[in-house]
């Protein structure tokens, strides 16, 4: 008895003591789903923050009463540290703020052109969010303008932005999402460089912001555009179009894109269905060489040629062909970064692992070596198919 | 409460002392006068005085019973009918009554009795009780025939596909049903009378050589030390002979199907039935046994397997849907998906409660309903399901009381415990839930953690009749296991259980 009065007593002391020192009321809190990072004028307060609050009355299709409006509203405030500017923030959002669902961040052009190096700190030092989120870089804009967007198709711009790259990525490949922990590992490695996706604005204007861009059929909306090249924490260029995809290639984070090669009066598509690639750093001569294998599976889906695509030399012809246009593509953007000395693929990583001694010696030298080093590529295509069709219309 | 208790004795000596002091008289009249006497003439006693055709008022014998409780026909025929015909034939006093009442009484069961005590509780029993004149010694005849109900189908466990027939009040019935599906001369029954003023009959029943030996010897000694006034249901029972008299899980099985107590007796268990009640205890009782349904062995095994699991999680459903929905969205909000978390702010936005208030009025919202269709009357059962359905689910979310979300945590959990197969640990789960809730609105998911923990261990605690409750998992048995999370096929499981 007396055994049982005493846990008794303990399970009351448990629970009364700890007196809900963790329960929070859903409708207490300003759950902050994205946050934009911009650079500000002012050197006292170098970060202007914004953050983007789900407003729950405003998504809810079935309530009826209270409050009503857009799905997200956006509080902008400035500081000193990031951290500072998520106390401040208090003092303009009228609930309890939550980043637990914090789903990404969007950094200026500005900012990520000053320096980049420990502004995760925060955010992987913290305990209230994660590093599994995507990051963003606003092109040509600030993170502020580019959140402010309302977005007709998808719930929250926040959504948009990580949809509309992860669509960008699985069916054109030009960028892909690169989470927190990878940009802080890739801060951290001498052998690799940052790159990140760039997001605009499309059909810019002020209507953007307002309810009116969920009236028109051609709405200001954000665009995926471009890679942002990094060296050493700082932004230094962009990498457009088919340079963009060609380094996508190289990680092999491409799956679905269509090649557009010529022929005699026309254009033929060729969709990769899936794309292998293995970079490896050899050493000739006390010099490294950039190694890369891809392996490119496609398929021929598209032509404005009259070839007969049974005869599997025409095919054949074409891989090689298509070889070529990837190798060039894949040449050109290497070309481009070293000229910036930014290995945003992981050569140097790839190095550190086939000759650790070799990488001991000269990492600190690596962006040197890096843009010196001679380009070796053996890419490899395969044609599996010619759709469904074997030969194109017979036009008159 | 006993209302007598604070008013002053009866007047009458309770007749429990008279009965013990001295046999029969020779003076049948005498004896006559006592019985009525001793039951306080009583209005359903029925004497009839048998006289001698050949003397005028010289009464040869009579036969008492109590009415209603004996079978009046048989009385009649087979012992008032041959008595006055014997004496017509024979002008002489009846002598040598061991021998001569066989011969003349056509009853299938006669015994010869001398004391008092046996004569009174044979009559209360239903017994009739012949006295002749001149004799020290009462003849008993079994005339037993008491009012009881026809057999009917369970009304608490029913199956789709098996037997339909069910145990009634009459412990008689219920040992028949029984017997009717083991014929083996190892069925073993005892007899017992529990209760000092109910004297309410009890039957043990096991197989030989199948149930524990030690066990049963247990079972019988329990069963004799229960001191109690009256025993009116199997419960009685139950929390008189329990191994932990404060546990909230069921130690003991009860069921009203016949065919469920065959599978357990055939299993080496022991059944305890309780004359006034369908309620057939069964012992010693493990946890996963409140998950098996009779209809499991008479379907398909892989469909009666993954039906066990389905309650299995139902179970769990049950109890730690509410407090789980609690914790997650009042401690760890960062463990709901982010379209989930919005939709469920904005169905919270204009409830004006906590949500531990909101999930705690419908959890009683919803026992209430429930205690309202066991008592209430048959007659007013629509218009209850209609005040429960509309009002307390579309009207409350409407109104703004509650959110949509708990209307759906707390009936998918009320739902869910209606799956498993005995009352007992549907209980069991409702006690539970509320206090989870509890636990997990003060620290969340780790006061459910650690709740659980205590649970668990209480559990791998309790003992049924020396059996661990969790047995065969802990300690975990590996030849036992085909009939504990899964059903293996007939054939494996009887290979189990055949006679050693």
């Amino acid at each position: 008895m007396k055994m049982n009065i005493s846990l008794l007593l303990s399970a009351a002391i448990c629970l009364l003591i700890s007196g809900c020192s963790n329960y929070r009321e859903l409708n207490d809190l300003g759950v902050i789903i994205a946050m934009g990072v911009d650079h500000n004028e002012d050197p006292k307060q170098p970060y202007r923050v914004t953050y983007q609050v789900i407003n729950p009355s405003g998504l809810s299709q079935t309530n009826k009463a209270g409050g009503q409006g857009l799905a997200v509203i956006n509080y902008t405030v400035t500081g000193k540290t990031l951290l500072e500017t998520l106390g401040k923030s208090a003092s303009v959002i009228p609930r309890e703020n939550n980043t637990t669902h914090l789903s990404l961040i969007i950094i200026g052009e500005k900012l990520a052109r000053n320096d980049l190096d420990l502004l995760f700190d925060g955010l992987d030092r913290g305990k209230y969010s994660r590093v599994s989120i995507p990051i963003f870089i606003a092109r040509g804009q600030t993170a502020k303008d580019v959140l402010g967007v309302i977005e007709p198709l998808e719930i929250t711009p926040g959504k948009n932005i990580i949809s509309t790259t992860q669509n960008n990525q699985k069916l054109y490949g030009s960028s892909s999402e690169v989470l927190a922990y990878e940009v802080i590992a890739s801060l951290l490695s001498d052998g690799k460089d940052v790159s990140l996706p760039g997001i605009s604005i499309r059909n810019a204007s002020q209507i953007g912001k307002q309810t009116k861009n969920l009236e028109t059929t051609d709405p200001t909306t954000i665009k995926v555009s471009g890679l942002a090249v990094f060296r050493k924490g700082k932004m230094v260029r962009w990498l457009d179009g088919e340079t963009a995809r060609a380094a996508q290639f190289v990680t092999s984070k491409v799956k679905n894109t269509p090649v557009v090669l010529p022929c005699k009066k026309g254009n033929v598509t060729i969709t990769t269905i899936g794309v292998k690639s293995k970079m490896v750093t050899e050493i000739h001569h006390e010099k490294p060489v950039i190694h890369s294998k891809i392996n490119v599976m496609g398929e021929l889906l598209e032509t404005t040629c009259q070839l007969n695509f049974s005869d599997p030399n025409v095919l054949k012809e074409f891989e090689k062909k298509m070889v070529k246009e990837i190798e060039q593509q894949i040449k050109r953007t290497i070309r481009i970064t070293q000229k910036e000395k930014a290995d945003i693929f992981g050569f140097g990583d790839a190095l550190s692992r086939t000759n650790p001694a070799y990488w001991r010696e000269n990492k600190k030298n690596w962006d040197n070596l890096y843009s010196d080093a001679p380009i070796a590529l053996k890419v490899n295509v395969e044609i599996i198919n010619s759709g469904l069709l074997m030969e194109p219309y017979g036009t008159k | 409460m006993r209302i007598g208790r604070f008013h002053k004795k009866s007047e009458e000596k309770p007749t429990t002392n008279r009965i013990n002091d001295g046999t029969l008289s020779d003076d049948m009249n005498e004896n006559v006068m006592r019985v009525k006497n001793e039951l306080g003439h009583s209005a359903d006693l029925s004497v009839r005085l048998i006289e001698s055709p050949h003397h005028k008022s010289v009464v040869h014998a009579a036969v008492i019973h109590l009415d209603g409780m004996a079978d009046a026909n048989m009385i009649n025929e087979n012992i008032v009918n041959p008595l006055i015909e014997w004496f017509k034939e024979n002008d002489q006093i009846l002598t040598e009554m061991e021998e001569r009442a066989g011969r003349i009484l056509t009853v299938s069961q006669l015994t010869v009795k001398e004391s008092w005590q046996e004569l009174i509780s044979s009559v209360l029993t239903g017994d009739t009780v012949v006295l002749v004149n001149g004799n020290t010694k009462a003849i008993i005849a079994s005339t037993k025939s008491q009012p009881s109900r026809a057999i009917t189908e369970p009304t608490s466990q029913t199956v789709i596909r098996g037997p339909k027939d069910s145990f009634t009040e009459n412990l008689r019935t219920n040992t028949s049903l029984i017997r009717a599906r083991i014929q083996n001369p190892d069925v073993r029954l005892v007899s017992m009378k529990v209760g000092s003023v109910t004297q309410t009959d009890i039957a043990i029943m096991y197989i030989q050589g199948i149930a524990d030996e030690s066990i049963v010897k247990e079972v019988k000694e329990r069963v004799k030390g229960i001191d109690i006034d009256g025993v009116l249901e199997s419960n009685y029972i139950e929390e008189m002979i329990r191994d932990d008299s404060m546990t909230i899980f069921p130690l003991l099985l009860n069921t009203e199907r016949p065919d469920a107590v065959v599978g357990n007796l055939l299993e080496g268990r022991i059944a305890i039935i309780i004359h006034g009640t369908p309620f057939v205890l069964i012992v010693p009782a493990v946890f996963s046994q409140f998950f098996q349904s009779p209809e499991d062995y008479y379907q398909n095994q892989y469909i009666s397997s993954s039906l066990r699991l389905l309650r299995f999680g139902a179970f769990f459903l049950s109890m730690y849907a509410s407090s789980i929905y609690l914790a997650l969205i009042t401690h760890h909000q960062g463990l709901i998906p982010t379209t989930l978390i919005v939709s469920l702010m904005a169905q919270r936005e204009n409830v004006p409660f906590p949500a531990i208030v909101e999930i705690f009025v419908m959890e009683i919202a919803f026992e209430i309903l429930r205690e309202a269709g066991i008592r209430m009357p048959r007659a007013i059962g629509p218009a209850v399901s209609i005040v429960g359905a509309l009002i307390l689910g579309q009207a409350a979310v409407e109104a703004g009381f509650v959110g949509a979300a708990v209307v759906i945590i707390v009936a998918i959990s009320a739902i869910s415990s209606f799956t498993l197969p005995n009352t007992s640990l549907v209980n069991v789960t409702r006690g539970i839930r509320f206090m989870l809730l509890f636990v997990s609105a003060f620290i969340g998911l780790y006061g459910v953690l650690l709740f659980s923990l205590c649970i668990l261990l209480h559990m791998s605690s309790l003992r049924s009749f020396g059996v661990p409750y969790f047995a065969p998992i802990a300690p975990f048995r590996f030849k036992e296991q085909k009939d504990v999370l899964f059903r293996f096929p007939l054939p494996s499981l009887f290979k189990k259980s055949s006679r050693k």
